[in-house]
């Protein structure tokens, strides 16, 4: 293979490839969460949206359940795009970064150096508590977009790489 | 100023000016909220008032005074001081609050005057930070002298905790600085007449409804029928009546404009010191702000049509502030030529000087891909509604979207170039003007690579690189070209010992 950038301080070849990487996958247990957290909060909506215009008057069925329909559908899609991005989403702890890969139709793997980490969190919300299960955020300086959430750990597992990553940044401000 | 002199010890009030700009802004504030209500109390002052009325105006009365009274105190209870490298800020009228800043989150100082301030002869000092809580504080009346002694401490107090002691102490004291750039008024007429009009025309008539929609709502539809029976003008009913309300309102946006350049950055001057920008400017409202360069994460250059004939750029310095906010502090200077866009640059990112750019472009199938959303799913939309509806007004959207979206996409991407140095990244895009963002890789905060699937079955990628001073997105390039790049930048950032802040 040839040099992409030819005058690169170094052989662009030999730095470590983000795209060699094997991705930790999330626990198993997250895809009935997220699947779960999907129908209950769609769910509601249909719900209210149903009672609301039951209680309108003259409320033309066929506007009232082509909506409710359509609501439906989009439901079948959601689950069906989040069943198999469960697949893709992974993350991985390298030696100076932190990665994460999601997104079935999107693709994005997003990479955080250590060193650029302003803080990270575990949180957990209330079905994943039922699950064991806790999310990993993580933050930078640059916007919302640039941030990590890795969602789907085991608790004990998020508070480990969340030690690890205050010990890292710990030890970097000591050098 | 000699080391052993530490002023700012004793907790200090602001000059007593103070007080009369906490009523200004008070004032300011509450005909902001409710103006709308005062032009009804206007309208109606001829009517008998009910007894309700009354009742509601003695309210409103009594909370105007009650919070006149507020601010008075509010300006007794206001002290800063200086303690243990901090800057220490305690005030509060029910609740005291004391805010530390210290000197080394403090990422930059302004010192604001508005017209007040000005007759008053008063300085406001507004201190930025990094931090997510109590990023912004401002002192609202300060001597000027007080001021610009508070300013220059806290900056030789930074740079003595960031140069190691005994190295390079010895050059404390005010920096020599250098004038970089000047408007003079014609300059400054020529930085007017090239500015935006159309977004000017757009703000107007954004501002005009708004205000038309207030007041409808306030004095009720028919008196506002009535009012607006006065103005039949600004109701044409012929296609020449529409070209003269443009017309006209394009020559208001450019008088707006040109108004408003020449009042913000009359006088402008902008300086380089050894490792600091500062830019002095205003006509009525008077500004002077001060950044680190070594705080300074990404730099943006642009012009226009207008702006390229005359060779002026704006130039914008992005820096870091407060990462949670969200809200990114630059300074922008308008008029610059080339050769004081390079000063700039050359002084804020060492080696960019002589840095060698390797050009990449952009894959034909970004216009492909986006032309479905901007050119055809536009045009068909329109489509639609000409044949439903018979319409032929409908047919100049249908096919003027789908070739408009077309040609500007293609020359967007056309144009679009990527420039990979040793240690910096450029983009070049535009189609009817330039822009040129650069930033130094290892300020860089996070990278991330984006496929959709139909950049997946074509080996392309986006690569966005996300730094505290805004982003930088280089969309549909080749896979492997997107992740050396990833690589490369992800090497430079973890290898580099320098403070990206």
């Amino acid at each position: 293979m040839d040099s992409i950038f030819t005058n690169a301080q170094l052989p662009v070849e030999e730095l470590p490839r983000a795209a060699s990487v094997t991705y930790e996958p999330l626990a198993r247990a997250y895809l009935n969460v997220d699947l779960l957290g999907l129908w209950l909060g769609r769910l509601a909506i249909l719900f209210i949206f149903l009672v609301y215009t039951y209680l309108t008057k003259d409320f033309p069925d066929w506007l009232r359940w082509s909506i409710a329909g359509l609501w439906g559908f989009l439901l079948l899609a959601s689950t069906v795009i989040r069943y198999f991005g469960f697949k893709i989403k992974g993350y991985a702890v390298r030696q100076h970064d932190l990665m994460y890969r999601r997104g079935l139709l999107f693709r994005t793997l997003t990479v955080v150096p250590f060193s650029r980490i302003q803080h990270s969190e575990v949180q957990q919300g209330v079905i994943e508590r039922q699950f064991g299960l806790a999310r990993l955020a993580v933050y930078t300086a640059g916007g919302s977009q640039s941030d990590i959430m890795i969602p789907g750990l085991k608790q004990e597992q998020a508070e480990q790489i969340r030690q690890f990553l205050s010990q890292k940044l710990a030890a970097d401000e000591e050098e | 100023m000699r080391k052993n002199e530490q002023p700012f010890q004793v907790p200090q009030r602001q000059s007593e000016a103070a007080i009369i700009i906490f009523i200004y802004n008070f004032l300011v504030r509450i005909l902001r909220g409710a103006w709308p209500i005062l032009l009804v109390l206007l309208f109606r002052s001829g009517d008998e008032q009910s007894r309700w009325e009354i009742l509601t105006n003695g309210l409103v009365l009594f909370g105007g005074l009650f919070s006149l009274g507020v601010s008075i105190v509010a300006y007794y209870r206001y002290f800063y001081h200086v303690k243990d490298e901090q800057l220490i800020i305690q005030q509060g009228v029910f609740n005291r609050s004391r805010t530390k800043l210290p000197f080394e989150r403090i990422q930059n100082l302004h010192i604001e005057q508005n017209v007040l301030h000005r007759l008053l002869s008063v300085v406001s000092l507004r201190i930025e930070s990094a931090g997510s809580t109590g990023s912004e504080v401002t002192i609202d009346a300060l001597k000027r002298p007080e001021a610009e002694l508070l300013w220059d401490y806290i900056f030789e107090q930074k740079e003595e905790s960031a140069t190691e002691p005994g190295s390079e102490a010895a050059t404390a004291g005010p920096q020599p600085s250098s004038l970089v750039l000047q408007l003079r008024l014609a300059d400054l007429l020529r930085v007017g007449v090239t500015q935006n009009h159309l977004a000017t025309a757009g703000v107007i008539v954004g501002g005009v409804f708004g205000f038309v929609f207030t007041v409808a709502g306030t004095i009720g539809k028919e008196a506002w029928e009535k009012i607006s029976e006065l103005s039949p003008r600004l109701q044409p009913d012929t296609f020449m009546g529409y070209v003269n309300l443009a017309v006209a309102l394009f020559v208001v946006a450019f008088v707006v404009t040109l108004l408003r350049t020449v009042s913000r950055y009359y006088q402008l001057r902008f300086y380089e010191q050894r490792d600091a920008f500062s830019l002095h400017a205003g006509l009525l409202n008077r500004r002077e702000a001060r950044m680190q360069k070594r705080k300074i994460q990404l730099v943006r250059w642009a012009d226009n049509p207008l702006r390229r004939l005359l060779g002026l750029y704006r130039l914008s310095i992005h820096q870091a502030v407060s990462g949670r906010v969200g809200r990114r502090e630059n300074i922008s200077i308008p008029g610059c030529r080339q050769a004081q866009v390079d000063d700039v640059l050359h002084s804020s990112f060492e080696g960019v000087k002589g840095a060698a750019f390797e050009t990449h472009g952009i894959s034909k199938h970004y216009y492909l891909w986006f032309w479905r959303f901007y050119g055809l799913l536009p045009g068909l939309i329109f489509g639609g509604l000409w044949w439903f509806f018979g319409e032929p007004r409908f047919a100049l959207p249908a096919f003027g979207f789908p070739i408009l979206a077309l040609i500007y996409l293609r020359v967007y991407q056309q144009r679009f170039q990527l420039g990979v140095s040793a240690a910096y990244l450029r983009t070049v895009r535009g189609v009817l003007g330039r822009s040129y963002d650069l930033l130094p890789m290892y300020k860089v905060q996070s990278v991330s690579i984006t496929q959709s699937f139909y950049q997946r079955r074509r080996q392309l990628a986006t690569v966005q690189l996300f730094t505290a001073g805004g982003d930088l997105a280089v969309p549909f390039v080749p896979l492997r070209l997107a992740r050396a790049l990833q690589d490369y930048v992800l090497y430079q950032v973890e290898s580099s010992q320098e403070e990206w802040m």
